[in-house]
């Protein structure tokens, strides 16, 4: 494998040997130390490979054997020079892609973090900017260790923090901690009582004693869960102590509602007029290159965005073309029945935004009145919701 | 003066190659074979090469052979070789 490299570097030549004696010409050559090969017969002539050195010693061998002999082909490292010499501007190209390449490998190209779940990426990747480690700073003048500890001591959340460079990306590899468990203080004993008037659907009691069961009608205020736990013997209350209640308990509630809905909407009519504008931005500034426009009113919508980066650092120039369109606001009135279903999307949501996520609406009776510009609207909503709000215990 | 030499070369167990100067071949399976010691090149196409020896003339058969390298101590002759053998 070395010896086909070594006589590319050094160069060597293809010669095409004709003639009765192209035998005694490879055999002299042989004899007088000159290495040849690849050697093959094509019935009529003989191509051998040697080396550039030796092409004056074949000269002379040939002369003397009588044989004909001509340099077809010229190859390796020798000859590439000679025929891109001239050709200052591809070398320049060379020379210059070769620098390019290892000085932009020396920088930080691209951050990422991996192991993140609960912490916000960007949050990590804007904390480690602020410390010197962000897309465009130079590989040696970034203190890894001092950052992976810095993250761990600016993250409460992140439990271990390790940042590597591979290539030009920085890698922020982190191990979120456990999330803190909800610690209940079961020291205060207390009740659970109804803040609604209602109809119980489910009670499902961890601790205390139930003093209704599903399908009791109960009022604001009433008792649902004790915290009075008592030890019978029999029927004989032989003792009792009071415990913090826990309890899980759904009702079906019915709400009232009055609100109105606005019939008035701007709306926008395009007139069909419209410009360009093209914007050059330079280190985070833009220069306007467009046509002014007198619209009163229109909508900029960017058309364009024509920006280099490499990696995450985005190169500070760049192309921004925006089509202006121009709009007439026009005030309409929406129809009575467009204003329904804004209504009934109101109270589709009523439910979770009140009651909390697992609540939702059993049955609506939706009722409006158009007064003109507006609809007014009563609504009867049954809700079904988790109740119970703890009242320090009664009998303490 | 070759009984001599036989005898210094028995004597001293020097090898016999050297001593003789006598053809040496490495034999790859059939695709190629060595040949040391060799005075030269008589014949060259790609079904027979014959090459001139201190022990005789070495004849090589086969198909699409051709001379992979060439110099004043070995060739080396690769191809699809069916046989070789001394001829008188």
């Amino acid at each position: 494998m070395f010896l086909p490299i070594w006589n590319y570097l050094k160069g060597y030549v293809i010669i095409k040997a004709s003639g009765l004696s192209a035998g005694k010409f490879i055999n002299m050559a042989a004899y007088y130390g000159v290495d040849l090969w690849d050697i093959r017969n094509d019935g009529k002539n003989y191509f051998i490979k040697a080396r550039m050195a030796d092409v004056d010693e074949l000269k002379e061998i040939s002369r003397k054997s009588g044989c004909r002999t001509e340099v077809i082909k010229y190859r390796g490292i020798p000859f590439l020079v000679k025929k891109y010499k001239k050709r200052r501007a591809f070398i320049f190209g060379c020379v210059f892609f070769i620098f390019y390449i290892c000085s932009m490998s020396l920088f930080v190209w691209r951050v990422k973090v991996e192991g993140n779940y609960r912490v916000a990426g960007e949050d990590i990747k804007n904390f480690c900017a602020s410390q010197g480690l962000r897309a465009g700073v130079l590989k040696n003048d970034v203190d890894l260790n001092k950052i992976s500890n810095d993250i761990i001591a600016q993250f409460g959340d992140i439990a271990w923090a390790s940042v590597n460079i591979d290539g030009s990306e920085a890698i922020i590899s982190i191990s979120e901690t456990i999330p803190e468990t909800e610690i209940i203080d079961n020291s205060e004993p207390c009740d659970i009582i109804s803040q609604y008037d209602g109809i119980i659907e489910s009670i499902m009691v961890a601790e205390g004693t139930p003093t209704v069961s599903a399908g009791d009608i109960v009022k604001k205020g009433d008792m649902l869960v004790s915290g009075r736990l008592s030890f019978k013997d029999g029927e004989e209350e032989k003792g009792y102590t009071y415990v913090k209640s826990d309890a899980y308990i759904r009702a079906r509630t019915v709400h009232r509602l009055s609100f109105s809905v606005d019939k008035r909407k701007n709306e926008k009519e395009y007139t069909g007029n419209s410009s360009i504008s093209v914007y050059i931005s330079l280190f985070g500034n833009e220069y306007g290159f467009g046509m002014p426009n007198n619209f009163e009113n229109c909508d900029y919508k960017l058309r364009n965005d024509i920006g280099l980066s490499i990696g995450d650092y985005k190169i500070p120039f760049g192309l921004k073309i925006y089509n202006a369109e121009e709009y007439i606001l026009k005030e309409v009135l929406i129809t009575k029945e467009e204003a329904d279903i804004m209504a009934k999307d109101v109270l589709l949501t009523y439910g979770e935004e009140n009651f909390g996520f697992d609540a939702y609406v059993i049955s609506q009776d939706l009722n409006g009145s158009d007064e003109g510009d507006r609809v007014n609207y009563t609504a009867v909503l049954e809700v079904s919701h988790k109740i119970g709000q703890e009242v320090p215990c009664s009998g303490q | 003066m070759k009984g001599i030499k036989r005898k210094f070369a028995d004597v001293f167990e020097l090898p016999s190659e050297a001593v003789y100067a006598l053809p040496v071949l490495t034999v790859t399976g059939r695709i190629e074979v060595i040949v040391e010691n060799y005075e030269g090149v008589i014949e060259y196409s790609p079904e027979i090469i014959r090459l001139g020896t201190s022990a005789g003339t070495l004849k090589i058969e086969g198909l699409e052979m051709d001379i992979k390298c060439m110099n004043s101590q070995c060739v080396k002759v690769t191809g699809q070789i069916d046989s070789f053998f001394y001829e008188a």
